[in-house]
């Protein structure tokens, strides 16, 4: 296992150190709980990313097995036919649920049942802008193939 | 497309799984070809065919009736 993996744990580690600190500085104020849960995953991570290392570190072969394997499950052609079709069923049903989430908001706002403005106008700029970076990632993609 | 992917691996006294591992693909992936639910690439049909010394043409058969219905 690459060193990189350590010095990111201990990164995580560091930061985390700085949140707690940050957290407990701050006293009673709202961004406490935020900074307490900020500095859980950041230690949490960190730990896990140096447990990892070392248990790695003692188990080479073992280690290179499971890198070979992740390698071959990453560049396996069926899979990655299959992850692509699984990412556009995906998109096409989160486009959807945005679609019927912007309706169902639009209602609750034309009703007076709550003042949706805002959540709806974010809404359409997200479908939008999905429909907008889905082109240009595509013209991007077809651009290598010229 | 049909092949003889099955036949061939078994008379080489292979399971899916070390064929895969020799082709660097997943277990799937071999099981998905030989049941013939899966057409490969140009690429991973010339190492399989590469693999049994073999051409294209003598593990995998293409039927124009059977590809136009999928």
């Amino acid at each position: 296992m690459k060193k990189n993996n350590l010095i990111y744990g201990l990164v995580c580690i560091l930061l985390a150190g700085i949140t707690l600190y940050a957290a407990i500085s701050f006293g009673e104020n709202k961004m406490v709980g935020g900074l307490y849960g900020l500095t859980g995953v950041l230690g949490g991570n960190g730990i896990y990313i140096i447990v990892r290392y070392f248990y790695w570190l003692t188990n080479k072969e073992k280690f290179q097995e499971k890198l070979q394997v992740k390698q071959i499950e990453q560049q396996d052609e069926l899979k990655q036919k299959i992850r692509e079709k699984s990412g556009t069923c995906t998109n096409l049903i989160g486009n959807l649920i945005i679609l019927v989430s912007i309706m169902v908001y639009l209602i609750l706002n034309v009703l007076d049942i709550m003042d949706t403005t805002h959540i709806i106008i974010f809404l359409v700029i997200y479908l939008i802008s999905q429909v907008v970076i889905e082109i240009i990632v595509f013209n991007h993609l077809l651009k290598k193939y010229e | 497309m049909k092949n003889k992917l099955d036949e061939l691996r078994k008379a080489n006294g292979l399971t899916q799984e070390e064929f895969a591992k020799e082709l660097r693909v997943s277990r799937q992936t071999i099981s998905a070809i030989e049941n013939g639910k899966y057409n490969p690439s140009l690429d991973l049909a010339f190492k399989i065919a590469i693999y049994f010394s073999k051409t294209i043409e003598e593990v995998f058969t293409y039927e124009e009736e059977n590809h136009e219905k999928k």
